[in-house]
């Protein structure tokens, strides 16, 4: 006989489902969490978040919140964040296949924590604050908002705290000066990726601010790389300014050899994909800057 | 933590509602191939990288080694045994004559989930450009051959279902 599957309609009831069993596992879209446990023949009680509405769809406010819940192609498929979001946009296209992007929900690739985790950099450059609640407190529990840096702990580890659930992305509405983009490299599009960055920041009459920058695969967390930005900021993207700024992010990540890639070709990628996703980012917009690939 | 036994659980697949009972944790692939007999849908690497078991539920792709069958309730399922076209003097739909006429299968066994992704991308897009059918298939895994006759079908039945 197996454990149970709860199959909770609110957030309130799946919140004092996991208050009241904490062995239990959530499960979204299933594509991490059902592979690792056929893997590791764990074997306890799930709690499906599949059939929550609160959870699921992309709501506009002031800030735009994507539920945790909304699936890969969900987002796909917003001409909002299409429009407004193309880094992100960019790292899901790539992400598994249909059938995956299907199922596989924002939320569950950001509280899988892979330091792979395709959408983790593009959310980084976004700044994105991610909203997490648990059982007792108001109408929708006790809810706490976590910036996407303090979020990823470690491989599979997160600052999420027991008894808590990931109920939304938060990010701020772009500027109509936010430029923005991400690159990544896998063996074949199916693979996790090898290395992936994604860069952020303002164009403002020729100069760029507040810029950001995030990899993926090169760290045990996806990382935020801050020399990096600071090489960049408030300059003109200029070929030399982009050549130094590439040589300080090869060596701001800490990249390991495995079966996909050496550690110093992660570097290199990482150099490369600066380049190109600053220029690709202008680029998009008509713009010219950046140095060769 | 305490065990359950197996709970009703009611299936509209190909149309037709289907009642058995399942482990509360029963993956789709087992129901219908264990409890309903569609042997159709095949079990591949049994960790969502094949395609083999490819359904289509609400009409979108999706692997049903990785989904639970107790969250299919009140979605409809339609799996390569509801395939089919009355027009046809064996019954056959356009996507499975045009694998047939192009030797789109050696061995057959990644077949039913090619097309029932091929079916979910015709639907959404009747006149595909081989770029984009390629990518489509991209989750689909033909370990025979390669996937040139593949991509021929489905454009072959393309054709045929828009005229
Ligand atoms: C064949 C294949 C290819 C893949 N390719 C890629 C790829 O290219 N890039 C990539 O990044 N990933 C890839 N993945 C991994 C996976 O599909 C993604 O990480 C996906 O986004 C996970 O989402 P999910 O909804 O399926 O998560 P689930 O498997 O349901 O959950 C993942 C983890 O998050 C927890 N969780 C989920 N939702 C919440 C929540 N709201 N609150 C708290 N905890 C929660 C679960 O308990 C579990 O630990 C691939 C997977 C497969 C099987």
């Amino acid at each position: 006989m197996q454990a149970d599957y709860h199959q909770p309609d609110t957030l309130e009831e799946a919140q004092a489902l996991l208050a009241e069993c904490p062995d239990a596992v959530l499960t979204a879209g299933g594509t991490d969490l059902l592979v690792q446990r056929r893997a590791s023949g764990a074997q306890g009680p799930l709690i499906s978040l599949r059939g929550i509405a609160e959870l699921r769809g992309i709501h506009e406010s002031h800030d735009l919140m994507i539920g945790a819940g909304t699936t890969l192609t969900e987002i796909l498929d917003s001409a909002r964040m299409q429009g407004d979001y193309p880094a992100l946009i960019q790292s899901i296209e790539v992400l598994g296949s249909h059938q995956i992007r299907n199922v596989a929900t924002l939320g569950g690739n950001l509280c899988n924590a892979s330091p792979g985790a395709d959408t983790a950099a593009p959310l980084i450059v976004y700044g994105a604050r991610l909203k997490a609640c648990s059982a007792g407190g108001g109408d929708s529990g006790a809810c706490r908002t976590i910036a996407i840096t303090d979020f990823f702990e470690g491989p599979g580890r997160t600052s999420l705290r027991p008894g808590e659930i990931l109920r939304g992305i938060l990010l701020d509405p772009p500027s109509p000066r936010l430029r923005s983009g991400f690159q990544r490299l896998g063996r074949i599009q199916m693979d996790i990726a090898i290395a992936s960055l994604a860069v952020a920041f303002e164009w403002d009459g020729g100069q760029a601010r507040q810029v950001r920058v995030a990899a993926g695969s090169v760290a045990p967390v996806p990382l935020r790389l801050q020399a990096t930005e600071e090489m960049l900021e408030a300059t003109a993207l200029d070929p030399e300014t982009l050549n130094k700024a590439a040589t300080v992010a090869a060596a701001e990540v800490s990249p390991i050899d495995d079966i996909r890639a050496s550690a110093a070709y992660r570097r290199e990628l990482i150099a490369v994909f600066l380049r190109r996703a600053i220029r690709a980012a202008l680029e998009a917009h008509g713009e010219a800057g950046g140095g060769t690939a | 933590m305490k065990s359950t036994g197996k709970r009703i659980l009611k299936l509209s697949i190909n149309g037709t509602v289907h009642e058995c009972a399942a482990e509360p944790q029963a993956l789709l692939l087992d129901v219908l191939r264990n409890e309903l007999g569609l042997f159709g849908t095949k079990r591949g690497c049994d960790m969502g990288t094949c395609g083999c078991c490819n359904v289509l539920v609400d009409g979108q792709v999706q692997m049903s080694c990785l989904l639970l069958a107790h969250d299919m309730t009140g979605k409809e399922i339609e799996t390569i045994e509801g395939l089919f076209d009355v027009g046809d003097p064996r019954g056959l739909h356009p996507l499975q004559r045009a694998w047939a006429e192009h030797g789109g299968s050696q061995c057959g066994f990644c077949t039913p989930g090619f097309v029932m992704t091929a079916k979910a991308l015709l639907t959404e897009e009747p006149d595909p450009s081989e770029e984009r059918i390629r990518e489509a298939l991209s989750g689909n895994v033909c370990r025979c051959t390669g996937y040139k006759k593949i991509v021929e079908a489905v454009q072959s039945a393309a054709a045929e279902i828009r005229s």
